[in-house]
Order: C-alpha cells, then sequence, then structure tokens
C-alpha cells in the first residue's frame, strides 16, 4: 500500500448529478485550481459513462484531493474503476443521489468487509 | 504470543470491527438525512428564484476557492482519524471609515492629497480581494431565500458527516487486514500444534 505523506488542506472531490455538486459547492468545497481544473463533475443526460470514468480516474492521480464523494448511481456505472482502487487516499465514497437512496450491499468496501469471512474460518 | 493470546485479540478485533461497521451505518443514515434536507430546500429555492437560477451555471468559475478542506494525517494503522476537516472562516472585506460614512464635499484638501488617497485605497482595495473568500452563497444573490441559506447549512453538514464516514471506513479496512493477519497467525499455530501433537 502506498502511503502518502500528511498533508494539510487537500480538497473533497465530488461527481454527482447538478443537486448534488450544487448542495456541496453551496457547502463551500469547490475550487477550481490555477490550471483551471475544478474539482467536481456536474453529470447529466448528456455525460457518457468513458467521460465519468476519466474524471475519477484524474481525481484518483491528483495530489490535492483527499476524499471522492461519488453518487451511488453513477458508481454503479465505473464499479470496475472504482473497485480497482484500493489505496486509502483519496478514499472513495458512494453517497445517496436526489433519486436514488443509499444501497449498503453495493459499497464497494462493505463488500469487501463481506467476503472477509468464509464458512471455512468458523470450523 | 500463545494461542490464547492470538484467539483473545483476534474476538477484540472482530468486536471492534462490528462497532464500526455499526457506526458506519448510523453515520451514513445521518448523512442521507442532511443530503435529504438539503436536497429539498434547494427545491424549494428553486421554485422560489425561478428554474433555472439555482444551479451549476451560477457557479463562479473565476474565483473558487474551497471553504472546507480536510486535512491529512497520515494513513498508518494507529492513526484511528486520518482525516481532520478544516474550515477557513469567510473574511467579510474591512471597509474604509471614509467610504462608510458621510461623504463631505469641497473640504478643501488638495488634489495631489485625494490623488494619493485613492492610490492607497486601490491598493487596499486589491489586498483584500486576494485575502477575502467569497461565500458561495453570494453567486446567487444577494438576498437569497431562506430555503436556499438553509440548504447550505445542511449540505455543511453532510461534508463534515462525510468526513466522519471516510474516518470510519479507513478503519474497518484496517481492522480487516488486523483480522486477517491475526486468523492467519492462529492457523499457523494450530497447524504447529498439531504436528506435534
Amino acid at each position: 500500500m502506498a502511503i502518502r505523506a500528511a498533508q494539510k488542506g487537500r480538497l473533497i472531490a465530488v461527481i454527482g448529478d447538478e443537486d448534488t455538486c450544487t448542495g456541496f459547492v453551496l457547502g463551500g468545497i469547490g475550487e477550481i485550481d490555477k490550471n483551471r481544473r475544478p474539482n467536481f463533475l456536474v453529470v447529466d443526460k448528456n455525460t457518457s459513462v468513458p467521460e465519468i470514468e476519466e474524471v475519477f480516474k484524474s481525481f484518483i492521480k491528483r495530489d490535492d484531493v483527499a476524499i471522492i464523494l461519488i453518487n451511488q448511481t453513477y458508481a454503479e456505472m465505473i464499479r470496475h474503476a472504482i473497485d480497482k482502487h484500493t489505496e486509502p487516499i483519496p478514499a472513495v465514497l458512494e453517497i445517496p443521489s436526489k433519486d436514488a437512496p443509499y444501497d449498503a450491499s453495493k459499497d464497494s468496501i462493505l463488500r469487501r468487509a463481506k467476503g472477509m469471512f468464509s464458512a471455512e474460518d468458523f470450523r | 504470543m500463545d494461542l490464547k493470546e492470538v484467539s483473545l485479540k483476534l474476538d477484540e478485533t472482530l468486536i471492534e470491527f462490528f462497532t464500526a461497521v455499526k457506526q458506519l451505518y448510523q453515520e451514513q443514515a445521518v448523512l442521507e438525512q442532511y443530503m435529504k434536507d438539503g436536497y429539498l430546500n434547494l427545491s424549494r429555492a428553486r421554485y422560489n428564484m425561478g428554474l433555472k437560477a439555482v444551479g451549476a451555471l451560477q457557479f463562479n468559475q473565476n474565483a473558487m476557492t474551497a471553504l472546507t478542506k480536510v486535512d491529512v494525517n497520515g494513513t498508518e494503522k494507529n492513526s484511528s482519524k486520518p482525516f481532520e476537516i478544516t474550515s477557513s472562516q469567510i473574511q467579510k472585506p474591512s471597509k474604509n471609515d471614509e467610504d462608510g460614512g458621510l461623504r463631505k464635499r469641497n473640504t478643501g484638501t488638495d488634489k495631489s492629497e485625494k490623488i494619493e488617497n485613492i492610490g492607497i485605497l486601490k491598493n487596499d482595495d486589491s489586498d483584500i480581494k486576494e485575502e477575502t473568500v467569497i461565500d458561495p452563497l453570494k453567486w446567487f444573490g444577494v438576498l437569497v431565500p431562506q430555503n436556499l441559506r438553509k440548504s447550505q447549512s445542511s449540505f455543511k453538514q453532510a461534508v463534515e458527516s462525510v468526513v466522519t464516514i471516510a474516518n470510519l471506513k479507513h478503519s474497518i479496512i484496517n481492522l480487516q487486514t488486523e483480522y486477517r493477519s491475526l486468523l492467519e497467525k492462529k492457523s499457523n499455530m494450530l497447524k504447529n500444534a498439531s504436528k506435534e501433537n
């Protein structure tokens, strides 16, 4: 596990529908850096799945991002990319959206935790 | 460490793990509630202000700075809270006394002095612009509906909840790895014991 050094003042990135992004940006997490890169992606009906995946990967690569929030609906679309990311930082959190409530059984981390117990362990 | 100690440690880790999972579920419910309130108030504000008055188009693309950031305190196993929230205060630009008070006309001061004053004021303004972080609420207008303020406070609380969830998930992953290593240790010990017998 690659451990990055402790850093102060890192960002929270958001991938979500317009209301989720508006809400969190209103909450004060939005930032556009010197290279004009925003830390949020507003997903609408014209946004393609590869585009979401690309932005997600770019957030993972960024050194100034500590937590990535993603609507569970969109997390489902790029599940393979989320499952591939196992490093502790940036932490990927799935959040509910306006249309769909949070379903813990779909969450990557909790699914991984479920696989922790096998029948053989309890023999 | 003998077999009994390992077994006890294993049980402790498992209990800690389930406590963390329980806390995680509770915190997820809290986050969901905050977000639900935020969405509802956002929709109400949209109803009051107009369909396109509250959305991504109102974001200030030129000067957007995060008010809430996260400090990462290392991700070692012993650190239970690697993520810590830090929020910078919104600084209101301090107005000069001359701007706020009554303006006197024809006070008889020299023109050169006036020009100097203007020069100083201009410099001050530029300093203020650099330092201040604008409240995102201002992007949507000066007199915004109460619902938008409520929505903002809900989402601010949601951000705090998100950081708690990130910490819990981190501790769950750590406990998981600890549990696995202990389980492996125990099975090795059991194998050795059976060979000796």
